[in-house]
């Protein structure tokens, strides 16, 4: 879900519903007071607003001035305010990371993984002229690593540093992370959606490996 | 022009002129002024409820000055948020930023508004208790509080305008 910067919805701000959802979504169920809490506001304006996101489906009354959050809650929650992507300004984007996955396989002592396939999905797929953001499933190759190599690996992740694969991911990322959503391919195919290849191909069986997996 | 010296306009580093009076004096009516004196002047002291005791060490005394205080607080609090929202809507629950004369700053979600004795001759002040605003404004979890007497004070609405808070002109 994306919602417009400054439009409001049941009269409250995006940047104030986001979070507010996100509060509410947590919580098994809640009260008015809850979310007053979690809005800002006195109770009085905040009762219509509760009851307009049950009329919408947001929320279901669990017992009498008791709500509990639905699905779409959860979608609000993890919404992304943001004025959107067009199409072109898509594939200007996905051309610019295909050109960085080609520099990064070029430069292995730069980048110790290498990309071994990415795939496009998400609201690239569709025929809407305005896009949330550019979502690509990435398949990274680690190299073969000494038990020397996997155990600095090891301590390196122990200790919160990065690993050598989300440099890859980060680099893919051209530092646009509100326009650019990269996921691990594994993640892509556990999820069941659509999606197309746009560069290298699909490893056998995406799933054996999780050293795929961004980190944060 | 700067004005002359000695004409009470001028001020010190950090203070801020565009303020309005919030004090409870002003606010309240001169029976209301009484009696959150008096609930002011009847709260038990820490020794007397023996705080910092173990609720098991507590003579009954204390805990009766223990309870009794407790509903005090009850009661002066309540008497703030009935003032406070007669006089100039503000509510419990408002998010705020409040600018004290003196510069001092607070970036607030109120949960509870409370009286207590502020600045020399016996005068009052609002308390305002609740968590603070992160950087990006959004309420956060750490506890925060503050008093004020004159101020400038700007609520957060629900479409996100900042919009400043004046006492009403039907005061006492």
């Amino acid at each position: 879900m994306r919602l417009e910067p400054g439009l409001v919805r049941f009269g409250v701000a995006p940047e104030i519903l986001v979070p507010a959802a996100q509060w509410l979504a947590d919580r098994h169920s809640f009260g008015i007071y809850d979310a007053a809490r979690a809005l800002g506001a006195p109770i009085r304006e905040v009762e219509p607003v509760l009851c307009a996101m049950q009329a919408e489906g947001f929320i279901e009354e669990e017992a009498p001035s008791r709500f509990v959050g639905t699905a779409k809650l959860n979608q609000l929650a993890n919404a992304k305010i943001s004025a959107g992507l067009s199409r072109a300004e898509a594939d200007a984007l996905l051309a610019r990371v295909l050109e960085k996955a080609r520099q990064i396989n070029s430069q292995p002592d730069v980048y110790p993984c290498c990309v071994g396939g990415i795939v496009v999905f998400g609201s690239y797929l569709s025929e809407q002229p305005v896009l949330g953001d550019l979502d690509l499933g990435v398949h990274v190759i680690e190299p073969r690593q000494t038990r020397e190599e996997s155990f600095k690996i090891v301590k390196a992740m122990m200790a919160g540093r990065s690993l050598p694969a989300d440099k890859t991911y980060a680099a893919l990322r051209l530092r646009q992370p509100k326009k650019i959503s990269v996921h691990a391919l594994h993640e892509v195919i556990e999820l069941g959606t659509p999606f197309r290849v746009v560069f290298g191909e699909l490893p056998p069986d995406p799933r054996s490996s999780r050293s795929d997996r961004p980190r944060g | 022009m700067a004005p002359p010296f000695g004409s009470g306009q001028r001020l010190h580093a950090g203070e801020v002129q565009d303020v309005d009076n919030f004090a409870p004096e002003v606010l309240m009516k001169p029976e209301e002024v009484k009696i959150a004196r008096s609930l002011i002047r009847r709260k038990p002291t820490f020794e007397e409820m023996g705080i910092g005791l173990l609720e098991k060490s507590r003579t009954p005394k204390q805990r009766a000055a223990h309870a009794r205080g407790l509903e005090l607080d009850r009661q002066r609090s309540a008497l703030a948020n009935e003032v406070l929202m007669r006089s100039c809507g503000l509510e419990i629950y408002m998010v705020l930023h409040i600018v004290r004369d003196d510069g001092f700053e607070l970036w607030i979600q109120a949960h509870e508004f409370d009286l207590r004795p502020m600045g020399a001759f016996n005068q009052l002040g609002w308390q305002v208790i609740g968590v603070a605003l992160r950087r990006d404004k959004s309420i956060g979890l750490r506890g925060e509080y503050g008093s004020f007497s004159a101020a400038r004070i700007e609520r957060r609405q629900l479409d996100g305008r900042w919009t400043r808070i004046q006492p009403s002109g039907e005061l006492p």
